[in-house]
């Protein structure tokens, strides 16, 4: 395991204790320093891959997902979300069982970058640093900052680089699951941080709920992945699952997509707050555009065994996420949402082109035209958000009344559908072929 | 090199004249007013002399930039280059002039970069569909390939709707027909855009010469596809666009958004017709 990896995931963990007991002085001094410690080592290591290995002992991984799951275990208790302490009890018992009755073996390099994720790290690095200035603006900005909130803040921001470190670089499942949880208790300290303001009433628990059940099935099929293969490193995963790959590749990949909030429209309202923006904006583009990508990336070799007809319903559904994030983008051009779409948008083309040319063959949907046409459609109305935004650049502020009158998307498609609804049918009805299709490979 | 720039200026040369062969035969044309000859050409001349103590630096800035790229597009599409990139000149050139509608603040120069927006993303569509049709039949998209593709292979037997699609996108520019998105809802000219805008005096006539190129390079672009020697297709796809312009007179003009809503659907939908068609067949 490099030590530069093992820097990057561990030292925001330290700091995140560091901050967990400064009551929230120096938060902005923790944010800062952890930011150009994170694009350092990104940029050390990008330089020179080759430092000094240190050899952890897996166990100590596996205690450390086990104190993760039993932390949120309690932490739900004492919040009352009841659900989510039957998921994460799972998890505990998933954990504890497969240790003692399995005992796997975890790949020799727990945490290792290749070219492509330290590729997507340092991007990821150079977005944080720019962001960073912003943060600290928005939250200087609001007067009633309690010191409490910062400390939140601080620790929500230290565990986010340390979780994106840990997805990027984990090899093994039983690796994402952990490095998810900690993206998890990331995402619900800015919740609580921002969650109490106006945006507090439309916060859509049922997403968090939805995340731990996938989380729990992904831990699932982690233990049956090793049953069938002996491994859990997802390089290992090149023969498939025989007639359960279909179905596998499928939980892996609504796994991604929910971590990664990629459900149009509802993760919005998580940060609804407009001094959230900054914050918001960052952990989309970690979250929801880079490190869907980089995980799914990992799982190629799985993904070349797989029955076209799921790999093409994959692609169906990454350039629906094109669409429907320019769409939402330019139904709130006016709004600080609008950029949030974008990103989501943006995240369906990252999605797409890692099943691209995957396989070759014309089966089922497969080498099909809608999905290209799908993503031609988004990325004309992107070019349309652009010039919306240009336009704005150039047009005087405050005498823009005479236009409220008529939405530009009516101008655009001029036709009386409701394409939010669509939008949302599609979902279901990708969802419901991609699961029936994998089914039936299952009985096959 | 001499013939490219031959071209070029015959390109630019040739609306001009199409658009006062279109003058004189209408004049000829019973109930219709006498006109001069020279008459399209006299009024751009006008707007040249006209001065505007009115317009900024904004409205020169937008009228030349979008000339420039349509002089650009021309060029590249005289040498043959590859479609798409002729197709993001031209966006660029569209996006200078609807950017500069919109910076007039006022009611109407909105209205108008509303309905260039909305035009400019039927257009773009089609033509990015219609680009994807054409590289799955051709496996280029450099328009001296297509163009030499299409005289020893007609290509057209193989993209009938898509050359259609590309057909309807110069009457969405030009103005004709059910696919008429000018500001008074029956223009005439190609000023849909830049009426009640920054444009006036000689930027708006600026901005006249570049719809003018840009109508050339439509028309180049189309007759790529006609399978005979290059100055006969060109002659013939002018006609063609002759035609319709006298057409245009005995069709009645439709509400602008029933024109994109059309324009959609021709446009647009045939374009995809073809795509899918070339795609399981």
């Amino acid at each position: 395991m490099g030590f530069m990896v093992l820097c990057m995931v561990l030292v925001p963990l330290i700091l995140f204790f560091v901050t967990m007991f400064s009551k929230g002085k120096g938060t902005y001094l923790i944010i800062t320093v952890s930011g150009i410690f994170f694009l350092i080592c990104t940029l050390i290591m990008f330089l020179s891959p080759n430092m000094a290995d240190i050899n952890m002992p897996s166990l100590l991984w596996r205690i450390i997902s086990l104190l993760t799951v039993v932390l949120i275990f309690i932490r739900s208790i004492w919040d009352k979300q009841y659900i989510i302490s039957i998921f994460t009890f799972f998890q505990a018992i998933i954990l504890v069982l497969f240790e003692i009755l399995i005992s796997p073996a975890e790949p020799e390099r727990y945490l290792y970058f290749n070219f492509n994720e330290r590729l997507l790290l340092l991007s990821g690095a150079v977005v944080i640093i720019l962001f960073i200035p912003f943060i600290i603006y928005c939250l200087k900005k609001l007067e009633n900052n309690s010191l409490n909130k910062l400390r939140h803040f601080g620790m929500g921001f230290v565990l986010m680089l340390s979780s994106f470190a840990g997805l990027m670089a984990a090899k093994s499942m039983t690796g994402l699951f952990l490095f998810w949880q900690w993206q998890y208790i990331s995402g619900y300290l800015f919740l609580r941080v921002f969650g109490q303001t106006a945006g507090a009433k439309s916060f859509p628990r049922v997403i968090v709920y939805i995340q731990q059940a996938a989380l729990t099935l992904f831990l699932s099929v982690s233990v049956v992945a090793f049953k069938l293969t002996g491994f859990l490193s997802m390089q290992d995963f090149i023969n498939g699952f025989g007639n359960i790959s279909e179905f596998m590749a499928l939980i892996i990949f609504v796994s991604a997509i929910l971590m990664g909030l990629l459900v149009p429209e509802n993760f919005i309202p998580w940060f609804d707050s407009s001094r959230a923006v900054p914050i918001a904006g960052l952990y989309l583009i970690i979250f929801s555009l880079i490190v869907p990508y980089g995980v799914l990336l990992k799982f190629r070799p799985l993904f070349n065994n797989l029955y076209n007809g799921v790999i093409s319903l994959m692609i169906l559904y990454g350039s629906l996420l094109v669409f429907a994030g320019a769409y939402f983008a330019l139904l709130f051009c006016k709004s600080r949402h609008s950029i949030l779409s974008m990103i989501m948008c943006i995240a369906g083309l990252a999605v797409t082109t890692v099943f691209n040319k995957i396989q070759s063959g014309r089966i089922f949907l497969d080498g099909n035209p809608l999905p290209l046409l799908v993503i031609i459609a988004g990325i004309v109305l992107t070019v349309a958000y652009i010039i919306m935004w240009i336009s704005f650049i150039f047009t005087r502020p405050g005498d823009t009344s005479e236009c409220i009158d008529e939405h530009m998307l009516v101008s655009i498609i001029p036709f009386n559908i409701n394409y939010g609804l669509i939008i949302k049918i599609s979902w279901i009805a990708i969802s419901a072929l991609t699961l029936g299709v994998s089914l039936s490979c299952l009985v096959k | 090199m001499l013939g490219k720039i031959i071209w070029f200026f015959a390109v630019i040369l040739s609306v001009p004249v199409l658009y006062i062969a279109y003058n004189f035969i209408k004049s000829m044309m019973p109930g219709q007013s006498k006109t001069y000859i020279l008459q399209p050409v006299y009024r751009l001349l006008k707007l040249f002399e006209k001065k505007d103590e009115n317009a900024g630096f904004l409205a020169y800035f937008f009228s030349i930039g979008s000339c420039l790229f349509s002089l650009i597009a021309l060029y590249m599409t005289v040498a043959g280059f590859n479609f798409l990139f002729v197709i993001s000149v031209l966006s660029m050139m569209d996006l200078l002039v609807i950017t500069g509608a919109f910076s007039s603040g006022d009611f109407s120069g909105k209205v108008s970069a509303k309905r260039g927006i909305s035009r400019f993303i039927i257009w773009l569509f089609t033509s990015i569909v219609s680009a994807a049709s054409i590289y799955q039949v051709a496996g280029t998209l450099k328009l001296n390939e297509i163009s030499r593709l299409s005289e020893s292979n007609g290509l057209i037997v193989n993209l009938p709707f898509t050359f259609v699609s590309l057909f309807i996108i110069l009457l969405m520019k030009g103005n004709l027909m059910h696919f008429n998105f000018g500001i008074s809802g029956n223009e005439q000219s190609l000023l849909g855009d830049a009426l009640n805008s920054p444009y006036s005096g000689w930027s708006l006539a600026v901005i006249q010469l570049a719809q003018w190129t840009e109508t050339g390079v439509w028309l180049k672009i189309l007759s790529n596809f006609i399978p005979v020697v290059k100055p006969v297709s060109y002659v013939v796809v002018s006609f063609v666009f002759l035609a319709f312009l006298l057409l245009d007179g005995y069709i009645s003009s439709v509400e602008w958004k029933k024109a994109a809503r059309l324009s959609w659907g021709w446009a647009g939908g045939l374009a995809i017709i073809n795509f899918i068609y070339l795609f399981y067949y």
